[in-house]
């Protein structure tokens, strides 16, 4: 049996290789440029957005403007069924907002 | 708050670059044109050489990969075009004294265009799917403003200039007018992100391309042009814009300085 502290944190792997397939789309080094502004702006990492979807959100949208909408598509995408989740759900709502 | 600073200290130093190929270029005017000829083509090179190791830099840290990192090898493969136009112009005109016609610089900025329209295609194509209608609208009609008049004034320049002139120095307009199509898509595609820095002075460097390519058009159309004519600084200016706007993405790699965040647990 799993415990509560390691699904969290697959569910923090999954989301975060979400995210970084999406951003590799256009060029493995997006992923970086992403950690980047939000290490800057929020001290964060993509994993540690599952809980603060609208970091992510920002940062998108500060570095790609109105393109942001492709990455966001693709990561609704890549986390395909997983979308039903509350957690998941939650999250994608904001990023769509 | 670094970002904003970081940015301001960018434009300063903007505004220092266009306004030290202004001085130099109207104060070499000013001593006569043998030494406004020397002191532009020699500063072509140091401006058309910085773009390239920028350029280069940036490829390397996408190392081909992806969409964007092949729109960088393309982009590398444009500029080196150019950098070689201009020292080869400046072999030509200073040590041999030549300016045949066609130039064989010509050819090699004319080679590069195909590169820079390639750079853009490869740079978009993965967001192809947020480009809207009426940006494509927008563009289309951004490109035409340009077009048109261009056409226009290829016919009524200097009637005295020889047809393969005048269509060989067209040729030059008219395929700016043609990037800023794409360019164009990409102010309005990353608007209001930080990528977007690179595409509206990627776009202002083209329509100054523009602009210097016209002037020249008029000017060589009854040879009054030489290599140190002040239409020179819209060049200059165009490698410089090129050049921050590259630097604007290189700048996206930089790392933000750790010794600011305090404790480890402020990480999380």
């Amino acid at each position: 049996m799993l415990d509560e502290k390691s699904i969290l944190a697959n569910k923090k792997a999954l989301f975060a290789m979400a995210v970084e397939d999406a951003l590799s789309e256009a060029g493995q080094p997006w992923n970086k440029i992403v950690t980047n502004e939000l290490l800057r702006g929020y001290k964060c990492s993509i994993s540690d957005c599952i809980d603060h979807p609208e970091y992510l959100k920002d940062v998108l949208n500060q570095t790609f403007g109105h393109a942001d909408i492709v990455v966001i598509s693709k990561i609704k995408k890549n986390l395909g069924e997983f979308g039903q989740e509350r957690s998941v759900n939650e999250f994608l709502q904001v990023l769509a907002k | 708050m670094q970002t904003n600073l970081d940015e301001l200290k960018s434009s300063k130093s903007l505004l220092f670059c266009l306004f030290a190929v202004v001085f130099v270029v109207i104060v070499s005017n000013l001593a006569g044109s043998q030494a406004a000829t020397i002191t532009t083509d020699i500063l072509y090179v140091p401006v058309a050489g910085g773009l390239l190791v920028l350029s280069i830099i940036i490829a390397v840290k996408f190392k081909g990969k992806g969409e964007t990192g092949r729109a960088y090898l393309l982009f590398v493969t444009f500029v080196s075009f150019w950098f070689a136009g201009e020292v080869v112009w400046l072999r030509s005109e200073l040590v041999y004294h030549l300016v045949p016609f066609p130039k064989e610089t010509d050819l090699l900025y004319l080679a590069g265009y195909p590169f820079l329209f390639a750079f853009m295609i490869y740079y978009l194509k993965p967001f192809r799917i947020a480009i809207s209608k009426k940006m494509i609208w927008n563009a289309s009609l951004a490109t035409m403003i340009f077009f048109v008049p261009t056409i226009y004034a290829m016919y009524s320049y200097n009637p005295a200039a020889s047809l393969p002139e005048i269509v060989w120095a067209a040729l030059y307009p008219l395929s700016d007018a043609m990037i800023l199509f794409p360019a164009v898509l990409g102010v309005a595609l990353f608007l209001k992100g930080k990528v977007n820095l690179l595409w509206s002075l990627c776009c202002i460097a083209i329509i100054l391309n523009i602009m210097a390519d016209s002037g020249f058009l008029f000017l060589d159309t009854d040879n009054s042009v030489h290599s140190g004519n002040p239409v020179n600084i819209l060049y200059l200016w165009a490698y410089i814009l090129f050049a921050f706007g590259i630097y604007s993405q290189v700048k996206l790699f930089t790392l933000p300085k750790m010794k600011s965040f305090g404790k480890v647990d402020d990480l999380k």
